[in-house]
Formats: structure tokens, C-alpha cells, sequence
């Protein structure tokens, strides 16, 4: 599904990811973990296609297609969704008004009709309950007075109601408590299916407990230097990065 | 001198239906036109509003108009009485009194006439010493307007409509003065509408609004301007507000060549609040000027100024705010904000707040932005599919009825949206309603 092949990435003329490469098959999940600045939320970025994100090198390939040459807005046609790390907080667009917004330009990009005001509502409902989210959110600025643990739902919602192909969650679990941290867990795991692959960045282990990944890769200095089961984020935790840092040091 | 000029004082004054204090003040308006002219470049408040082109222009006086019908303009469905104005001309076929008690409106000419209500002690009784011409041209020319008068503690829960509508073929121009007259403890809310029926129309509206809030009265007011393309609208809302009362302008500017509005408050009582919202939308050649006063004479008087401006292709907004706080006036609380959104690299926003302050113990804040949209929010919006154009009206949208969310009638409050949504995200929409984009009040 997703191929990234020698990746190089460049933010303000400095090179963050280098000659990365991660192979994505269908309804797998990925856990990336790794230190702070070791690139991961460069990744998430990339794929999304923010700007000031320079790719370098290689490839990413998405359903056969040229990731970095779709738009922002046709990667999501594609089936591409990124969960921000930091939410942004929109004054005055409900989030009923977005979600619509979206839903529906999703249905155009796919040459399919929108959907009608009371199927919409179905589904919406359907979803905030997911996510234990109350009506009144829905009518709300998105984002804006949100809670850190109100913003990370608010993704998960987004999420479910646009049931991507391909799901990546930048640190959605940084800032939450417990509570927190299952709802999201729990909408994620209730996403899962044999279509729907996932790459979840994380600079914790914690979430690992509640979304078992079927990968875990270890990023450090902008490569990944490990890649194995869930038993190695079991022992990240143990051990810490520093573990891993200085086998790479040592080569 | 200009074309304009020599046309306004090539005017008669004489009117046999005026009583004599309004022959006074005719005249000595007149003289001050006369000797001193219209504003110009010159003069620090109009600098950056070029009227050479209006000055230019060859105008009549308004005459008589034909009939019309209001089908096609938005009009207020729970206001119970309206009195309508076409091209600056009393209307009673089309205006509809229903009044209820305690609350009395009429034309101009028929209120300047009626010794009980005494008008002669409220015109020109809020608006500035050292009027300007177009002021001055107001005052010596004026012929309609309307004037209410809401009796004390008389609660009138329908918003009163006022309609001026411009149907003219010739370039005409026409003057009005409206009086507000609210007694002690009276609340009332009045849309006052600036509205065309034929969009190529061209003139001169020079329409003066005064209101007079007496002690604990509560006054919400909304001036909505949609003029034609080639229309001139230059104007003001001058207020004086006595003890307790409470007073919101709201100034919406969405049509016309070039609008200039003075908007005054002065508080001569001690607790008075007064709240200013404004929003121009502009696009084409368009350019509005705000200019913005609030002169805080006494002590424990509070304002808060929130005026926004969406600037596309070579539209230009001025906003000046000025604050004068009086020395005595102690526990002053002001707050002035003006943001405004540029849409396209041509378009100007002049900003500029004026604070004078000769009080020690006061809070004032005021803070003034000219922007883009923010590219982070854009980024959010396409990361879900939204494509950029659609993103950008979006958020444009959100902008702007930021201002419209601050109105306290629901009606308008979902009449100006609407008119957003089709000015802004015209085609976007699919199945969004306007509903959905609508924000819960706070």
C-alpha cells in the first residue's frame, strides 16, 4: 500500500529524515517510536504534504501512485489522513460545517454523490458517540476551547467519518490522560480492518498497550534503526532510547 | 470649489414648512459650507478617501420617485413597523405603522413641524462642534429622515425597520437626518437599511443618524448598507448616551463605490456602555472609511470597539479609532479592535487608532491587525480533503461572521450570514447549509 524507498527530507535547508525506508501492506499497523527530533513527525508531515517539507531523495509510493506529486487535498481523496500532533483551532468554522465540507469534496474527488443532510447526520452521530463526544461539539468552532484530550478525539472523529485507506497518527496519545487515552485507543482499534493500514507515531510505549501494533520501528537521527514485534517497544521501554542510540553509535 | 459644491449652495434654502429654528440652523449651515467648502485631501480625517471623482459629478436633487415594490429587497419579517424612504423621500404607501404604545415614528418633516416633541432640543444635539461639509450640507439641506420617539420604560419587542431604497434614473443626491429619541429606561432595537433596486443606479446618499439615549436606556442599532456599485454613501451615527444607558452600533458595509461613515459615541452620564461592531465586505474598487469615535466625558463608562474588513481585488479599508478620555473620567474601561483580512495583493487596509487619554486610573486596549488567511488552517482544512479554494472561503466566511455572531437578533444574525455564504462561498457549498456554518452563541 505504502512504499517509501531512500527518503530524504529537507526543512530549512537541514536534512532531517535520511535514505528512510518502510514498506506499509494492507491492514497492517506500524508504530514508529523513537527519541525527540529523531524525525517522526517529519515523516507525518511528508506524507501529508505540508509545505516547507522538502523531499530530497527517494520515493513514496501510495497505491501506486506518486505520493509527492498529489496535492494536499487529493492525498486525502486518496484515502490519506493525517491525525495532527497539534490540532489547529479554526474560529468561526463549525465542526459540522468542516466535517461536511470534507465528507462531501471527498464524494466529488471520487466521482461519487454526496450524501444527503440526513444520512450525514446519521453517520456523524454514529461516530461522535465513538468517541464519546457530545452533540454540542459538533456545533462548535473546531478546535477552539478544546481540551488537549477534546482536540485528540476531534482527530478520531475526523478519522471515522472519513474512513481512510491509509491512517497516520502523529503523537496523538502526547498530553492525555488515562481516560484519554483509551477513548482514542478504542476508536482507533474499532477503525481497524483488513483494508485500513495505520502508521502510528509515538514517543511513548503506553498506547502500544491499547493498539497492538503488528510492526514497531525504532527512528533515530532521521533512519530507522529497528524494526521488530511489539515485544521491542516492550523493551524501549525498559531500557530507553539511549539503549538504541548507542548501538547505532557503535555501528 | 467643486461641481458638487457649487451645486449644494447653488441650492435654495427656503422651505415654507419649517419652523424657524430650523431655518436658523439651515442657514448657518449653509454659511459654513459655503465659506468653508467640502473636506479634502487636505484634512486629516478624509485624507485617504478620495472624492475627487464624486466632487467631479453632476447631481440633482432628488424628485419625486416612481412606485416600486420591495419584493426584492431583504427586509426584516418580525418587525411589525416599518417606514420606508425612496430615493430620500418619505414613502407611506409603502411603510406600515403598527405601532404599539408608547413608541411613535414619522418623517422628518412631519416630527421638525410637532411642538410637543421639541425636536429643535436634539438636532444636531450628538454630532460635532465643527461639523464638516457634508455635515453641514445635511443640516442645511435636509428634507425627509426619520424620528422616533420611545417613551420611558416602554419595552419594544419587535425590531423597527427602516428602509431607504435608491430607484433613480438621473444622478441625484438627497440628505437625511434621523432622530432617535430613547426616555429614560426605554429598549428598543432599529434597522436602519441602506437597499437598491437597480444595481447600475448612481448617487449621493447623505444620511445622518442621530440617536439620544437618556438614562438606563437600551438602544440596539443596526445600519446595514448594501448601496448600488456606483453609489456614494456618506454617512454617520452620532450618539450621546446619559447615565446607565446601554447603546450597540452595528455597521455593516457590503455595497456601494465609496462609504464613509463617522460613528460617535459620547457618553455624558456616568455608567454608560456602548458596544461598536462593524464588517465591510469589499471587493472590485470598493472602499469604506470608518471613522470611529468615543469620548468618555465621565467616569465608569465602558466601550468595546470590534470592527473587521474582508478585502479582496483592489478594495481599500480606513479605520480610524479615536478614544478621548476625559480627565475626570476615572474607571474608564475601552477596548478597541480593528483586524482586517486581505484576499488579494492589491487590496489596502489603513489602520489607525487614536488614543487620548487624560484620566489616570482607566483600562484601555486597542489593537489593530492586517492580515492574510492563515496558512496552517488551510494546511488542516485540504489535509481533509477540502480543496484550497473552498478552504479559503471557509475560513474567509468564518472571518467575517465572527462580526455577525456578536448581533443580538437572531433574524439578522442569520439573514447577514446567508448573504454571506452567497457572497463568499458561492458554489462551495453542496449540501452545507448555512445552519451547519452558523456558531452556537456564546
Amino acid at each position: 500500500m505504502l512504499s517509501i524507498k531512500n527518503l530524504t527530507v529537507e526543512v530549512d535547508g537541514k536534512e532531517i529524515l535520511k535514505n528512510l525506508s518502510l514498506e506499509v501492506g494492507s491492514g497492517e499497523v506500524h508504530a514508529i517510536m523513537g527519541p525527540n527530533g529523531s524525525g517522526k513527525s517529519t515523516l507525518a508531515n511528508v506524507l501529508a504534504g505540508r509545505d516547507g517539507y522538502e523531499v530530497t531523495g527517494g520515493s513514496i509510493t501510495y497505491l501506486g501512485k506518486d505520493l509527492t506529486e498529489l496535492k494536499i487535498e487529493d492525498r486525502a481523496g486518496e484515502g490519506l489522513f493525517l491525525a495532527f500532533q497539534y490540532p489547529v483551532e479554526i474560529p468561526g468554522v463549525s465542526n459540522i460545517a468542516m466535517l461536511k465540507a470534507a465528507v462531501n469534496s471527498l464524494q466529488k474527488y471520487r466521482g461519487e454523490e454526496e450524501l444527503s443532510a440526513g444520512e450525514f447526520l446519521k453517520l456523524i452521530k454514529e461516530k461522535a458517540a465513538m468517541v464519546e463526544m457530545k452533540q454540542a461539539f459538533l456545533q462548535r468552532s473546531v478546535n477552539e476551547g478544546f481540551s488537549g484530550g477534546e482536540k485528540k478525539r476531534n482527530e478520531i472523529l475526523q478519522m471515522a467519518m472519513l474512513e481512510p485507506t491509509l491512517a497516520v497518527l502523529d503523537e496523538t496519545d502526547s498530553g492525555l490522560d488515562i481516560d484519554a487515552l483509551k477513548v482514542v485507543a478504542s476508536g482507533v482499534n474499532a477503525l481497524r480492518s483488513p483494508e485500513r493500514s495505520m502508521i502510528i507515531v509515538t514517543h511513548y510505549q503506553r498506547l502500544l498497550d491499547y493498539i497492538q501494533p503488528d510492526f514497531v520501528h525504532v527512528l533515530a537521527e532521521g533512519n530507522i534503526v529497528k524494526t521488530g514485534d511489539r515485544t521491542l517497544a516492550l523493551e524501549l521501554e525498559e531500557r530507553g532510547y539511549s539503549w538504541i542510540e548507542q548501538q547505532v553509535a557503535k555501528g | 470649489m467643486t461641481a458638487l459644491h457649487d451645486f449644494l449652495i447653488g441650492q435654495s434654502l427656503k422651505n415654507t414648512a419649517d419652523p424657524a429654528w430650523l431655518s436658523a440652523l439651515r442657514q448657518r449651515a449653509y454659511d459654513r459650507l459655503k465659506n468653508r467648502g467640502l473636506p479634502g485631501a487636505k484634512d486629516e480625517e478624509w485624507r485617504l478617501t478620495r472624492l475627487s471623482e464624486l466632487y467631479k459629478q453632476e447631481f440633482t436633487f432628488s424628485t419625486a420617485a416612481e412606485t416600486l415594490s420591495l419584493d426584492e429587497v431583504p427586509l426584516t419579517s418580525s418587525a411589525e413597523s416599518r417606514l420606508v424612504f425612496v430615493n430620500g423621500a418619505f414613502d407611506a404607501g409603502l411603510s406600515d405603522h403598527h405601532l404599539p404604545d408608547g413608541i411613535s415614528i414619522m418623517p422628518f418633516e412631519q416630527a421638525a413641524a410637532s411642538e410637543k416633541l421639541a425636536l429643535q432640543s436634539f438636532f444636531n444635539g450628538s454630532t460635532p462642534h465643527e461639523p464638516h461639509g457634508f455635515l453641514c450640507a445635511n443640516t442645511a439641506f435636509v428634507q425627509s429622515g426619520y424620528v422616533i420617539h420611545i417613551a420611558a420604560k416602554t419595552i419594544v419587542e419587535k425590531p423597527i425597520e427602516i428602509i431607504f431604497v435608491a430607484n433613480n434614473q438621473k444622478v441625484a443626491a438627497w440628505h437625511c437626518r434621523n432622530i432617535v429619541i430613547a426616555d429614560p429606561l426605554s429598549e428598543a432595537s432599529i434597522i436602519e437599511r441602506h437597499l437598491v433596486v437597480d444595481n447600475k443606479t448612481s448617487y449621493l446618499s447623505n444620511c445622518v443618524t442621530e440617536l439620544h439615549l437618556a438614562n438606563g436606556a437600551r438602544l440596539n442599532f443596526y445600519k446595514h448598507q448594501h448601496e448600488a456599485e456606483d453609489a456614494y454613501h456618506i454617512g454617520g451615527v452620532y450618539s450621546q448616551q446619559s447615565r446607565d444607558s446601554h447603546l450597540v452600533t452595528n455597521n455593516i458595509a457590503l455595497g456601494g463605490k465609496i462609504t464613509r461613515n463617522d460613528i460617535l459615541a459620547e457618553f455624558v452620564g456616568e455608567g454608560a456602555h456602548c458596544e461598536m461592531n462593524g464588517l465591510s465586505v469589499l471587493s472590485g474598487k470598493q472602499h469604506v472609511d470608518n471613522c470611529t469615535e468615543v469620548i468618555h466625558a465621565k467616569p465608569h463608562c465602558t466601550s468595546d470597539e470590534y470592527y473587521k474588513s474582508v478585502l479582496d481585488d483592489s478594495s481599500r479599508s480606513v479605520f480610524r479609532g479615536r478614544i478621548v478620555v476625559a480627565k475626570d473620567a476615572q474607571k474608564t474601561d475601552a477596548n478597541q479592535q480593528n483586524r482586517n483580512l486581505l484576499l488579494s495583493g492589491k487590496a489596502e487596509a489603513d489602520t489607525k487608532p487614536q488614543l487620548e487619554i487624560y484620566a489616570d486610573d482607566v483600562k484601555c486596549a486597542h489593537g489593530a491587525t492586517v492580515g492574510q488567511l492563515d496558512q496552517k488552517s488551510i494546511f488542516y482544512l485540504r489535509s481533509r480533503g477540502i480543496p484550497e479554494e473552498v478552504a479559503r472561503a471557509l475560513l474567509t466566511f468564518a472571518f467575517a461572521s465572527d462580526v455577525v455572531n456578536r448581533f443580538n437578533l437572531p433574524e439578522l444574525r442569520q439573514q447577514l450570514s446567508r448573504q454571506l455564504t452567497d457572497q463568499l462561498l458561492k458554489g462551495f457549498l453542496g449540501s452545507i447549509e448555512t445552519d451547519d456554518l452558523l456558531m452556537e452563541s456564546a
